[in-house]
């Protein structure tokens, strides 16, 4: 029986602000806890570490040891230590430069775009209309029709001679070139990967909204309080940790999205797609250059690493992590 | 999978399209793999004898390709079963690159895309068949057996060959009151003659007037150059130096922009649904196959007449034609090579095993006899124009262009298909013939600098 | 279907309304590409591209309907693809939220060193493209058997740092106070874990099915490496099969593409009573 535990400063979630007292409290008592927790700690986590590491951690391993290689190219001539060189040579290589520009460009808008429109819809559905649940059913469907086969029905419906087109005409504006211009593909493919995402991140934060006690808003309403104000006084500072999972989730998932670049522009037009995991992609399995492509995807990480800390720093920050 | 039951008169057989046979003949195709399935699963056994066991084939193909030459092949060799497994077309190269560049042996042969051959070769990932050489050139078309070799060596058993042919819609051109081309390969049209033909379809209402099967692809667009006389676009004495920079390259690829910025060929279309465009009668004149699947069941259900002409040339310049196609390979990290090279020969070597296998694509084996027998056999459907078996005969005799040999082709091809789809868009063709020159010429670099220490 | 209020009052019927009517055009315009896709599903392959443009209303509407696309599934490897998926996925699902409910509840709940540099790692594990490392854990794969096997198709997808990052962050809302309740009365880890955790995570617990199964059904480049038997095979690589080298049946795939598009979609459908808001969980958010 841990009587002593009833002692102790009740544990409140380590992000929460604390004063300097309590965090040195809390961390003499961790340290106490640490021992017994531990042992339990460990059997709770060991099939998912274990997972983790074999799964995850060490081919990724295995990716940036090959990162130091060099290509290769012929029978007989092995793969030797290479120190940099294919860093050096991605760093300087204006193509890389381009990659990563855009990559960039395309996160910095796609998530917050699909965020915002993610958590209108999850509102808009979780209002007393009717029928909810048919139009969430269209809503789960783009994410659940394969992910070769939905950049394919873009691709045809946003050919220039194609039906998307033809409706824009009908109403009177111009056909659009969209894959085909270089400044129309780079949002012609946003366009498509948020079809595709939007309903996926809206059921995260439906869930999230469904969360919010029934309470609250009736106590809101209440008080007379509008809309708005429910919204950003209740709702959202209720929906932090929702969003903020859909936040990091979804920059991941567009740091490393390549398959509607396969797909529809192959990069281009004049590299306005180029994707850093489309070109780590393509030297990896078309070229068969896996050293160049390892030292890619480690700068892709270290990338990716550096925003997710500066996401996690700016939500932590407000107070719930 | 069997896919499309609608689209599979491809077979020479089959004179007239019957769907209930066809159906028939499907289901006991598939019963029939079943079963071999599971005599397959029976059979894993001995894998380390000479000429035994299972045999585990790669292809991009449907199964129902390769079935009945597996099913004849295993009843004359009763201990050798052969299991067929098939990758999506787009990704079989990437596939097979990367499990061969893992040493993976659980596969002892599979198909070689034929320009890729001296990539494979040179990274060690195909058996050296040279052994055989003598006895496979007399069996096949000669330019097959160069297609399959690689610095005097036999590497691969060649299995099919192409070609191409200018496609035209009978009535689209009698409304416009063009002279259809000649099938007569001394009577060819200049690219000239064509694209003022296709203009004239166009004004007298045809949407689309002239386009390539495999838009933006260098199978395709290799010979536009090499018709001005400008070369595959690799130069050196290993075919490792780009050179697309020269005149003639620049002249064709502006040539080819104009057909997109002048609204003859459709934007943005992907070499899939090219053939689409034709069948729906939208479009005057289509540079594809020569018995391209969707093309002949279009004409057979009566949606559409067509006809054929000689593949043009640039004027002044020598006709080219795209060729080549698959070969087949043995995987030298395999312990089964005796067993997969007798099924390799049965396909490639053998006529009946040549003949049952090319039996459902649209391109003719090499095999020789198998060549003569399925050529005389298209030709005879009625869909096909009188002429058909002189033309392709000809074509692949006298104006067949490969690819060229060389060990980073594929980096070559990879840069040149990007950079005509931004042609295509509208990009400056000499700008980014230029602009592909240097990355390519970065993306070979450790190819000359690694044959350089090889010696 | 969950509401939020329901006042009686004359003026939300009238927003009821509009809100429907926003939410039914903006559904329907979600829905437009697979209409297209379904249509051109039901239809003659040689009509699929013919009605792209002008409009008509045929674009939309089949001409001809036929149910021969879908026939032709039938007599392929695509049924048994399809049952791989739902199999594969399905033991995913399972085995992935085990994994990730208890890892979860361990960086949540229990206490000990190095916890921070645990769940960092959780955190860069998801970052870690999977394309990234497809190879190498390809290679491994082979080495040890696992090739063809649903073992090899199923690991590497239940090890998903985003699925324990979505319990963690649920867990941690649930309150302190019932886990000092629970061990005063002498309850040992797991059955916190179980009888106390669990049962109030079931949005948590769907949200996180969604991410293992959506992980796994879509998966493409890892079946294409690991899977050489046909019979083996998933069904996104078996509809992908369809676009060929000198010909291609949209048709029959787009056929297989609805059939396999609508299972998640049903099966989510199915759940959503499931993420009605814990009746427990009202008044213990602070």
């Amino acid at each position: 029986m841990n009587n002593d535990r009833t002692r102790v400063p009740i544990e409140s979630e380590p992000s929460r602000t604390q004063d300097p007292a309590d965090k040195r409290a809390q961390r003499r008592s961790s340290a106490a806890r640490g021992g017994r927790e531990g042992l339990v700690a460990l059997l709770f986590l060991a099939p998912a570490l274990v997972a983790l590491v074999l799964f995850r951690l060490v081919p990724a391993g295995s990716a940036v040891v090959t990162s130091f290689k060099s290509p290769v190219v012929l029978a007989g001539v092995s793969s030797s230590f290479a120190g940099l060189d294919n860093y050096k040579a991605l760093l300087t290589s204006p193509d890389f430069l381009n990659s990563v520009k855009t990559t960039v460009l395309f996160v910095g808008i796609v998530v917050p775009l699909q965020t915002a429109v993610a958590l209108s819809l999850a509102l808009l559905l979780t209002r007393d209309i009717l029928a909810a649940k048919t139009w969430r059913l269209f809503l789960f469907l783009p994410f659940s029709v394969p992910l070769g086969i939905s950049p394919l029905i873009w691709g045809i419906g946003m050919r220039p001679d194609g039906p998307v087109n033809a409706v824009l005409t009908t109403i009177g504006f111009e056909p659009q070139r969209f894959f085909t211009s270089a400044s129309q593909a780079l949002p012609s493919i946003m366009l498509v990967v948020s079809w595709i995402g939007v309903g996926y991140w809206m059921v995260f934060l439906i869930a999230g909204l469904q969360d919010i006690p029934n309470t609250y808003l009736e106590a809101a309403a209440i008080d007379g309080a509008g809309p708005w104000s429910v919204f950003f006084r209740i709702v959202l500072p209720l929906m932090r940790r929702p969003l903020a999972f859909v936040l990091v989730a979804n920059t991941v998932a567009n740091f490393i999205l390549f398959a509607p670049i396969q797909a529809l522009t192959s990069g281009g037009p004049k590299g306005s797609t180029d994707l850093i995991m489309y070109d780590t992609f393509e030297k990896a399995f078309i070229v068969g250059d896996r050293s160049a492509a390892s030292a890619e995807v480690v700068l892709l990480l270290i990338i990716m690493l550096a925003i997710v800390i500066v996401q996690f720093r700016l939500i932590s920050a407000e107070g719930t992590t | 999978m069997s896919g499309n039951v609608n689209g599979m008169i491809r077979g020479p057989i089959r004179a007239k399209f019957s769907r209930r046979q066809f159906i028939a003949r499907a289901l006991s195709a598939g019963v029939l793999a079943g079963t071999g399935g599971s005599l397959l699963a029976a059979c894993g056994g001995d894998q380390q004898g000479a000429a035994s066991g299972e045999v585990k084939f790669i292809a991009a193909e449907e199964p129902v390709v390769f079935q009945p030459a597996i099913k004849r092949f295993e009843k004359s060799h009763p201990d050798i079963s052969v299991a067929y497994n098939n990758y999506p077309f787009d990704q079989l190269n990437s596939v097979l690159q990367s499990r061969l560049q893992s040493k993976d042996s659980s596969f002892p042969c599979y198909a070689v895309d034929q320009p890729r051959v001296p990539g494979f070769a040179a990274r060690g990932y195909l058996t050296d068949l040279s052994d055989q050489a003598s006895s496979v050139k007399e069996k096949v078309l000669r330019s097959a057996f160069e297609a399959s070799s690689y610095d005097g060596k036999l590497y691969s058993l060649p299995l099919w060959t192409s070609t191409q042919v200018l496609y035209y819609n009978t009535s689209l051109l009698e409304k416009a009151g063009v002279e259809p081309p000649s099938m007569d390969p001394d009577k060819r049209w200049t690219w000239d003659e064509t694209v003022s033909a296709a203009k004239e379809t166009q004004k007298a209402g045809a949407k689309w007037g002239l386009v390539f099967n495999q838009i933006n692809r260098y199978y395709q667009l290799q010979v536009l150059p090499e018709s001005l006389g400008g070369g595959s676009g690799l130069t050196g004495p290993d075919l490792l130096e780009p050179d697309v920079t020269n005149d003639a390259w620049v002249r064709a690829f502006e040539w080819y922009r104009s057909l997109f910025s002048d609204g003859l060929s459709p934007r943005g279309v992907p070499p899939e649904q090219t053939a689409a465009l034709f069948a729906d009668g939208e479009l005057a004149m289509f540079v594809g196959l020569p018995s391209d699947p969707t093309l002949e069941e279009a004409k057979s259900k009566g949606q559409l007449d067509w006809g054929l002409g000689a593949h043009p040339y640039f004027g002044g310049g020598e006709p080219a034609t795209p060729t080549d196609s698959w070969a087949l390979g043995l995987n030298p990290f395999s312990d089964q090579q005796e067993a997969a090279r007798e099924w390799l020969e049965y396909l490639t070597l053998e006529k009946e095993g040549a003949l049952l296998g090319a039996q459902n694509v649209p391109v003719p084996p090499t095999q020789v006899e198998a060549f003569r027998e399925w050529i005389r056999e298209v030709s005879e459907r009625p869909t096909e124009p009188k002429g058909w078996d002189e033309l392709i005969k000809y074509e692949l005799d006298n104006t067949a262009v490969h690819r060229p040999r060389s060990i980073g082709y594929v980096q070559f091809e990879e840069v040149m298909n990007t950079a005509f789809k931004d042609i295509a868009n509208g990009a400056d063709g000499g700008a980014t013939l230029q602009r592909a020159s240097d990355e390519r010429d970065e993306a070979l670099e450790p190819l000359r600098r690694a044959l350089e220490q090889q010696g | 279907m969950t509401t939020m209020d329901r006042k009686r009052t004359f003026k939300i019927s009238i927003s009821q309304v509009i809100l429907t009517a926003v939410a039914a055009v903006v559904a329907l315009l979600f829905f437009l590409p697979f209409a297209w896709m379904v249509t051109s599903a039901v239809r003659p392959g040689e009509e699929i591209f013919r009605f792209l443009s002008p409009l008509s209303v045929y674009s939309l509407i089949p001409k001809t309907l036929t149910a021969e696309n879908f026939a032709s599934l039938l007599n392929g490897e695509v049924g048994r693809t399809v049952f791989n998926s739902i199999f594969v996925t399905a033991l995913t699902v399972v085995f992935g939220l085990i994994l990730s409910a208890t890892a979860a509840f361990a960086l949540s709940v229990l206490h000990f060193p190095l916890r921070s540099a645990v769940f960092a790692v959780v955190v860069i594990s998801f970052m870690i493209p999977f394309d990234a490392i497809a190879i190498p854990l390809a290679d491994t794969f082979r080495a040890v058997g696992l090739q063809n096997t649903y073992a090899g198709l199923v690991l590497p997808a239940i090890a998903n740092g985003l699925a324990i990052f979505v319990l963690r962050q649920f867990f941690l809302g649930i309150p302190k106070e019932m886990v000092e309740a629970a061990r005063v009365d002498g309850a040992n880890w797991w059955t916190i874990f179980s009888r106390i955790y669990v049962p109030l995570s079931k949005p948590a617990l769907i949200s996180a099915g969604l991410l293992l199964f959506v992980g796994q059904w879509q998966a493409y480049l890892w079946p294409l490496l690991i899977v050489t038997e046909p019979s083996m095979q998933v069904a996104p690589v078996a509809l992908a099969q369809f676009v060929g080298q000198y010909q291609s049946n949209f048709g029959t795939m787009f056929a297989g593409a609805t059939i396999v598009s609508l299972i998640p979609a049903v099966i989510l459908l199915s759940l959503q009573p499931y993420f009605v808001r814990s009746v427990s969980s009202q008044g213990l958010k602070e």
